[in-house]
């Protein structure tokens, strides 16, 4: 289990991928490409956010027909929960990185010179206590790193400057960003330098940033 | 050392083995979280505190929807529930006994939202302006912002919605002071996200 840099890549990307899938499957219209044209499409998806004077015109005429869409493509009955929404998604991610991030912390001492050490020295690096330290620290990082997109991208817009710092919904962003960054930190510096103080205070501000929006 | 006779390393196999196991539980208790099994534990502060006074649900609960203390200022309380403003409640007449009026008073203003640990209560205090006082949930800027996407034909042209104000006509834990996005459901419509 040396070089498994790749797998910090490959979960992140999992996350990054799952992310507009869900908010797809989220939209007016869940998935209008799968069933009609394009036209349906757009139409399904416009809310009343264009302001345009040349679409204003018509906007009424679009409500209308993306609600006449909504119900056509379901049958006539109403649009239902997708079984995991963007909401739930950010949620887990976040939860799984703050739980991960914990258990890092807890394998730590495991990580240094533990049965199956393949050095054997202090300052040395390598069997299974390092190995599980190393992949749980990887995946708590992805995981943050997914939490993060999947926050600007379904609650963007709940964060804004004009509240202040100490509204719950920037705290939540700002700590959540910096207990992520935390983890990158650490992961970056890891093995060869001190990490456990940019991680140590990552898990903390992740800690602090979930209990903000639980 | 334990090899298998492909050279794979026994303890490496027990090793993944263990940490899918981990994995699997960091995915199980969010949502053993999120199911509310944990509440107990970490109680979820996200909406609003839920009602928890039965003259208040009583009398303001059987005309509408009993709305939280935390949505709105002590300022805004005083103002709605002083004896002359209840003869005239948004058209009607909502007089109390004086004794039921100040306890209902002071229900509201120790649990309002300047008062409140939850969520949503510190996001409608950090919506208001200096000296705000509104008297409609509707019409605070947070409520407003919160829904600014929703077609008029959802809620005022929707006659099973038919305002704003009738809050559980979509939110479908409202009563719990849960108003999470998943947890909406606009009659006619369905599942709704912003």
């Amino acid at each position: 289990m040396r070089n498994k840099k790749p797998l910090i890549g490959l979960l992140t990307g999992i996350s990054l991928f799952v992310a507009p899938v869900v908010r797809a499957a989220d939209s007016p219209g869940d998935w209008p490409l799968a069933d009609g044209t394009l036209e349906q499409a757009v139409a399904a998806s416009l809310p009343e956010q264009i302001h345009s004077p040349m679409w204003l015109a018509r906007a009424g005429h679009v409500t209308e027909q993306a609600g006449l869409l909504d119900m056509q493509q379901n049958g006539g009955g109403e649009r239902r929960k997708p079984w995991l929404t963007g909401n739930e998604l950010h949620k887990y991610l976040g939860l799984g990185s703050l739980l991960l991030g914990g258990l890092t912390m807890l394998s730590a001492g495991a990580a240094e010179g533990g049965e199956g050490d393949e050095g054997g020295g202090e300052n040395s690096y390598g069997g299974t206590g390092y190995d599980i330290h190393r992949t749980l620290a990887l995946s708590a990082t992805a995981l943050g790193l997914g939490a993060v997109a999947t926050g600007f991208l379904f609650h963007g817009d709940d964060i804004g400057l004009e509240s202040g710092l100490t509204d719950p919904d920037n705290l939540h962003m700002s700590l959540g960003l910096l207990g992520t960054l935390g983890y990158v930190s650490a992961v970056s510096a890891a093995p060869g330098e001190s990490h456990a103080g940019s991680g140590t205070v990552g898990g903390l501000s992740m800690l602090v940033a979930v209990k903000i929006a639980w | 050392m334990v090899w298998t006779k492909d050279g794979e390393n026994m303890n490496t196999k027990l090793k993944y083995k263990g940490l899918l196991l981990v994995l699997l539980g960091s995915l199980a208790l969010p949502v053993a979280a999120d199911e509310g099994w944990l509440d107990g534990l970490f109680a979820r502060k996200n909406g609003v505190a839920a009602v928890k006074n039965a003259l208040y649900q009583e009398e303001c609960g059987s005309c509408h929807f009993p709305y939280q203390p935390g949505w709105l200022p002590e300022r805004s309380w005083q103002r709605l529930l002083s004896s002359k403003a209840l003869e005239d409640h948004f058209g009607e007449n909502a007089e109390l006994d004086e004794s039921d009026r100040q306890a209902i008073l002071d229900y509201v203003l120790a649990n309002a939202a300047e008062h409140s640990g939850y969520k949503r209560s510190k996001k409608i205090m950090h919506s208001l302006r200096d000296g705000e006082t509104p008297l409609r949930i509707t019409e605070t800027r947070y409520i407003r912002r919160k829904h600014h996407e929703i077609p008029r034909r959802l809620i005022e042209d929707n006659p099973k919605v038919g305002s704003l104000s009738n809050c559980d006509s979509c939110h479908t834990e409202a009563a719990r002071g849960n108003f999470d996005e998943d947890t909406v459901r606009i009659p006619g419509y369905g599942y709704w996200d912003d």
